[in-house]
């Protein structure tokens, strides 16, 4: 319980309309898109970055820890609220402050929805690459604190690529302003990069500078249906060493294709072993030699049927699955568990191999999702978490799809980021130095560990 | 808890992905999670597993929602948030017995009788906008325009004899009028009853019938708005007719929709629900569907700019959009053009605006914005309660477009042939 | 000292120390008197080092050939030459892994021989090494088209401060595990430790690469001609300008300012470009344009720029000053540094980098560097832009009368400095 009179002074900083103590409230914050849940005292939403300075310096005075949060989308638990600490809410800090087009800048505030950043810059024939599944409800502040993907990774890279610069507040109440405006690199600690992707355990974000590109002249995207698994996987690895630099090359399994289908009724074929969406973008008179290449490799990996989409319409519906498979496994069963491991893209065969596996072994659902160039794949483990025995079962497939994609070369966590659920897990990536390093990069910022407790380490 | 326990498995269903969030409009203008369908079914979820108590801000959540069904619309895993909303009501009724204070449960029960509702409309008409009227400054009282609102002189229903008969009929049609259309749009009645006529239809409008049950269904007294339930359908029924008419999207999903699930226990009565439920069609369905429209008859001699806004209850639930289109389109000189966002939610939802005005403003308020910006002259749509709210929101917006109901357009292309 | 020397080359061998003055002075930069110039060969060698320089209280600094020398008196100049080695080249994986010693033009060399492209430029053509590259992380001028230097680094081997090893990041190009030490190192220049290994992310090589040059007498005009490109959308990998006092020395037979651009792509667009742009310069009013097509043609005029780019990196510092505004504030930006400066063209150096909004400037030996940023700081954040660096930061502080915010970066800084380097052993003329 949250007393009166700091309950007083948080409405002093944001206003009466800004603080929630209530049950109800509290108990809304207390998870996020994972199984977790933590418990906060209170949520209140700063609008500026001065009532955000206020609010960490007055709760540092009080020795209250704050957990930020935009709208609670992420799939690590870093917004899971631990040690009776304080919400502190950026969803109302909305506004795009400039939108600069002929210097490919945007700046925005940590509350803008990605999809209603996207919305505004389509009007000016721009568009901000990073879009993960979620973009329709994520907050640009938590794609930063997670540092998130999506699916165009593959040629434009992650969220961490298009931050310039940022407004940060620390843990102390101190402002500082680090990048700028500007693409080109400085000299110096990159200090935007170690924010970017810190899950808010090292400063606030109230300012953010974003680069934004002119949309692609052109664009294909094309399907391919596959039997078996295996032989998507083949055309993944053999498109990338035939140099091609897709946007995107997505890959979904049979029982995927079908909840993915259930959901939207999308014409995808159900009794497909595994399917492939792959776009590329770029000139227009580039295009047409790159599919022929990507056709050839598909054939040769024993295709099924390539398609290429010839309507706005025919592209949008290829997506519509994509971006609806994670929810429409609930139809199959109504818990999942969402991996994002990652592994160097030669060993992408040998995971699939090993998650069939895995599969059978311990008898649970899994479908395989995968964002295949980049070798991050989201397997999903379907359950129901009333059923203990399965709940356990889940979590040894979790260590155990982890410790593979550690074997194999890669990472427990392609895009999601670490938060709570991969806590465990890290420290079988990371060596003792390691761990080392990442504490003391802690210290230096939040040495009484007020930001974001519990996460990350 | 049998309500909830029988929801259960949906309400287990929401993996809390968020992908609803945007498309929540309470939680879009709020945002906060309690505003959310998510946040809803999180918290209808604990209040099942009995983890928190229905407080009052439990019930404001669930109280606010606009059951536009959106977030059904959004959510990949098939959850509908709106229903589970729906439950939670009628486990809170249950619980409580009704929504509580009592301003909002008299206004409910107002609604439900047909004497006391008109005894209330009668009042307003009276003495009530005399008295606003000399108010200076109320011009709109919880976002509602209350002085622009209209009221009929009289009920629509004593305006107009039970059986209006054409020669040669082709059909005959009963006229579901629907609270807002006998009390305050009587004018937009007349459209549908006129465009009926035109196209040889006999018109019955059965004296004995009573508001469809929405609101009290929409807030959980299920008792109530199956005793209304019934007494439409025997009224209806037991009349010579082919089908039922309605110019209200709300109405419409009740009596096509809702009924059904509101007698799913009542196995012997049910067929006759069955029957009834065959026969319902919203206006812009039935003109596209049931009869020809015969476009030589249309005249039009000034040019108009039109848009439409899809009712949440057209949309979602009757699934119904290109007919309303269909017809603006077969108006001659009408130039149609769509807004963006024609089918999100305009915040009037029943009480919603009552209870939560200040949200349901801000809500309306977009609603205006996307109106204005598609430059029409003209707005409309299928629902009366809309057609208030709308038209309060662009009059509180200093703006000049008109909302009518599509059957009003179609009714004055008949009006110039004469 | 002798018992220092002496622990030194029983740790590398004495064939690997160099202490004579003269010798030692082929591997420095500037005027620092280090104790000795050693060079490592193996990671555990780098690691005893530093750890006995810890034990001693000695400075270190490092260099792939040459070492600054600043504030290293009676400390360590480690050159890395020895680690020069390509450990893995994956090509199904596109990454690669080096020792940092090696050099970038043979590490470039043998990275085309495989069919690979590895976009970032080195810091000096003749000695950069690739860990230097990343030390320094100064963004080449490709960076529009193939993102900063940073994005090539997957992972490293780093000795740090205090001795320990710290091995981090994999073949993965999505990795967003733990803090990002490993974007968070490059550009740190030898403060946070020293590379002894790097994974280094590749890129199919572009089906062709064309040039287009141009002689504009003006370089104003030259700058609206790059944003009339950038407002038809075209980015090429490279659009930059090189002003006529240093096209004289790199390019004699430049008539004034000298604009050299860069296409790298596929054929069917890039030969479409390159007749775009050569019209668009041609309505601007340049002469000599020509489309460079010859592959050993765009060779030579490239590495030129890299000669003349590593000329001006490796220059005093107090005679260079850069700045950043937003590529479509180049022209207007460029007017009203002439009014401070005089003629453009004739001034000792000016190097644009036009789809970065990138200006160099090489400043007239007598300038005053501190008056003239002051006043150029004040321009270019009048363009949405800097002084670019920790002058610049510095400036953008004093120009918002925001000491606070200063005090604040440099304490975070200094912090994160004390918690890696508790002694304050390595690279001590690193100012960040």
């Amino acid at each position: 319980m949250i007393s009166h009179n700091v309950l007083d002074q948080l409405k002093a900083i944001v206003g009466e309309k800004n603080v929630f103590a209530d049950t109800i409230s509290v108990s809304s914050y207390s998870y996020d898109a994972t199984m977790l849940s933590g418990t906060a005292m209170a949520t209140v939403f700063p609008v500026t970055t001065e009532q955000t300075v206020h609010l960490v310096k007055y709760l540092d005075s009080v020795n209250i820890p704050l957990v930020p949060r935009g709208a609670g989308t992420n799939l690590s638990g870093g917004t899971i609220p631990m040690e009776n600490s304080v919400v502190v809410n950026f969803s109302r800090m909305t506004k795009i402050l400039e939108i600069d087009t002929e210097n490919f800048v945007a700046v925005v505030e940590p509350g803008l929805v990605n999809f209603d950043f996207q919305v505004e810059l389509e009007k000016y024939g721009f568009y901000y690459p990073p879009d993960p599944a979620s973009y329709k409800a994520t907050t640009l502040g938590g794609n930063l604190g997670e540092c998130s993907g999506g699916p165009r990774c593959f040629k434009y890279g992650v969220t961490r690529d298009y931050v310039l610069g940022l407004e940060v507040v620390l843990p102390d109440g101190q402002i500082i302003q680090t990048g700028g405006r500007n693409f080109r690199s400085e000299p110096g600690f990159d200090l935007t990069r170690i924010l970017v992707g810190s899950e808010g355990t090292l400063g606030f974000i109230t300012k953010i500078f974003l680069r934004i590109l002119p949309k692609p002249a052109a664009k294909k995207t094309m399907l391919a249906i596959y039997n078996e698994v295996e032989d998507a996987s083949q055309t993944v690895a053999d498109i990338v060493a035939a140099g091609i630099v897709p946007t995107t090359l997505e890959m979904m399994d049979n029982i995927l294709i079908n909840t993915a289908e259930d959901a939207t009724g999308a014409g995808l074929p159900r009794d497909a072993g595994a399917l492939l969406i792959i776009e590329i973008d770029g000139h227009e008179v580039d295009m047409d030699a790159q599919v022929e290449i990507i056709a050839e490799i598909c054939k040769k990996a024993r295709v099924r049927e390539f398609k290429i989409a010839r309507t706005v319409a025919e592209v949008d519906q290829l997506w519509l699955a994509r971006r609806v498979v994670i929810g429409s496994v609930a139809r199959r069963r109504p818990s999942y568990s969402l991996q994002d491991v990652t592994v160097p893209r030669s060993m992408f065969p040998s995971a699939v191999k090993e998650i069939v596996k895995v599969r059978k072994d311990y008898n649970l659902d899994i479908g395989i999702l995968a964002h295949a160039g980049d070798g991050n794949f989201h397997p999903l483990v379907l359950f129901d978490q009333r059923n203990k025995d399965e709940v356990e079962r889940v979590h040894a497939v979790e260590k155990h799809i982890c410790t593979m994609a550690l074997a194999l070369g890669g990472t427990v966590s392609g895009e999601h980021g670490i938060g709570l659920l991969k806590k465990h897990f890290i420290e079988m990536e990371f060596s003792a130095t390691a761990m080392e390093s990442f504490k003391k990069i802690k210290s230096a910022f939040d040495p009484n560990h007020r930001f974001n407790p519990g996460k990350i380490m | 808890m049998g309500v909830l326990n029988d929801v259960y498995e949906m309400l287990n269903t929401c993996n809390k992905c968020g992908f609803c969030l945007t498309a929540c409009k309470t939680y879009k203008t709020d945002l906060r999670e309690p505003m959310s369908p998510r946040g809803r079914i999180q918290l209808i979820k604990k209040l099942a597993d009995g983890v928190i108590e229905p407080d009052k801000d439990y019930e404001d959540a669930i109280n606010s929602c606009l059951l536009c069904g959106e977030c059904a619309v959004a959510c990949p895993s098939g959850v509908r948030g709106n229903d589970l909303v729906l439950a939670a009501r009628r486990d809170l009724k249950l619980r409580k017995g009704g929504i509580k204070p009592f301003t909002k449960s008299f206004a409910l029960k107002t609604l439900a009788s047909p004497s006391r509702l008109e005894h209330g409309f009668n009042l307003f008409r009276g003495v009530g906008k005399g008295i606003l009227n000399r108010i200076d400054g109320l011009d709109y009282f919880r976002g509602v325009d209350v002085k622009g609102m209209p009221v009929a002189k009289k009920p629509f229903m004593d305006q107009v004899p039970e059986h209006i008969t054409v020669n040669n009929p082709k059909k005959k049609v009963a006229f579901f009028v629907g609270c807002f259309l006998n009390h305050s749009l009587d004018g937009t009645a007349h459209s549908v009853v006129k465009v009926l006529t035109k196209n040889d239809c006999d018109v019955i409008i059965p004296k004995d019938q009573v508001c469809c049950g929405l609101p009290q269904y929409a807030y959980g007294d299920f008792e109530t708005a199956k005793e209304n339930a019934r007494k439409t359908i025997e009224s209806f029924l037991k009349k010579d007719i082919d089908s039922v008419v309605t110019a209200c999207a709300s109405c419409g999903s009740m009596l096509k929709e809702e009924y059904l699930k509101l007698f799913a226990d009542e196995p012997n009565y049910l067929p006759r629900v069955k029957e009834f439920c065959a026969k319902v069609f919203e206006f812009s369905q039935f003109v596209e569907e049931e009869i020809e429209l015969d476009k030589s008859k249309l005249k039009s001699h000034t040019p108009v700019k039109v848009t439409y806004h899809d009712p949440c209850h057209m949309v979602r639930h009757l699934k119904i959009t290109s007919q309303p289109r269909q017809v603006l389109r077969s108006i001659p000189r009408l130039e149609f053009t769509e807004m963006n966002e024609a089918n999100r939610c305009c915040g009037a939802s029943g009480l919603v605006q009552a209870f939560y005005h200040e949200l349901s403003t801000d809500i309306t308020r977009q609603k205006t914005k996307n109106i204005v910006d598609s430059g029409a002259e003209v707005v409309a749509t299928s629902c009366p309660a809309c057609m208030l709210r709308i038209q309060g929101g662009i009059n509180f917006a200093g703006q000049k477009q008109k909302v009518v109901h599509v059957a009003d357009l179609l009714a004055k292309a008949y009006k110039s042939e004469n | 000292m002798n018992k220092a020397m002496a622990q030194i080359k029983g740790l590398i061998g004495e064939g690997h120390v160099v202490d004579s003055v003269a010798e030692m002075a082929k591997f420095l930069r500037g005027n620092g008197k280090p104790l000795a110039v050693v060079f490592p060969g193996s990671t555990a060698e780098v690691s005893g080092l530093v750890k006995l320089a810890n034990e001693l209280n000695l400075k270190i600094a490092v260099g792939g050939q040459v070492v600054e020398s600043k504030g290293l008196d009676g400390g360590l100049a480690l050159v890395l030459s020895r680690m020069n080695k390509i450990l893995e080249i994956d090509h199904a994986n596109l990454v690669a892994t080096v020792e940092p010693g090696i050099l970038h033009a043979a590490f470039v060399t043998k990275m085309e021989e495989e069919g690979l492209n590895f976009p970032p430029e080195p810091f000096a053509v003749e000695t950069g090494s690739v860990g230097g590259c990343f030390a320094i992380g100064d963004t080449d001028s490709k960076a529009f088209q193939y993102m900063p230097t940073r994005t090539y680094l997957l992972g490293y081997e780093m000795v740090l401060p205090t001795g320990e090893v710290l091995d981090i990041g994999n073949k993965c190009i999505k990795n967003v595990s733990g803090y990002d030490l490993i974007h968070f190192a490059v550009g740190s220049r030898g403060t946070l430790g020293i590379f002894t290994k790097l994974l280094i992310k590749l890129l199919p090589p572009p089906e062709v690469k064309y040039a287009v040059l141009a002689d504009f007498a003006s370089i104003h005009k030259a700058s609206i001609a790059f944003t009339t490109l950038i407002k038809r959308n075209i980015h090429p990998t490279r659009l930059n300008l090189i002003n006529a006092t240093l096209a004289k020395n790199t390019f004699p037979a430049t008539e004034g300012n000298l604009v050299m651009v860069d296409l790298e792509g596929f054929k069917a667009s890039t030969e479409l470009l390159a007749e775009e742009i050569s019209s668009v310069f041609k309505l601007a009013g340049a002469k000599n344009i020509r489309i460079v097509t010859n592959a050993d043609e765009y060779v030579k005029i490239w590495r030129a720029w890299l000669s003349l780019r590593g000329e001006l990196n490796t220059q005093d510092v107090e005679r260079i000053l850069d700045i950043n505004v937003g590529p479509m504030k180049m022209p207007p930006a460029l007017k009203a540094l002439e009014e401070i400066t005089g003629d453009l063209a004739g001034y000792p150096g000016i190097v644009l980098e036009g789809l970065l909004g990138h200006i160099r400037m090489l400043l007239p030996t007598a300038a005053e560097k501190n008056q003239l940023a002051g006043k150029v700081n004040a321009l270019a954040m009048s363009f949405g832009g800097n002084v670019s660096g920790v002058l610049g930061s510095r400036l953008v502080c004093e120009a918002y009368n925001d000491a606070e915010m200063w005090q604040g970066i440099t304490s975070l800084i200094n912090q994160i400095r004390k918690q890696f380097d508790p002694k304050g052993i390595l690279a001590p003329g690193a100012s960040l």
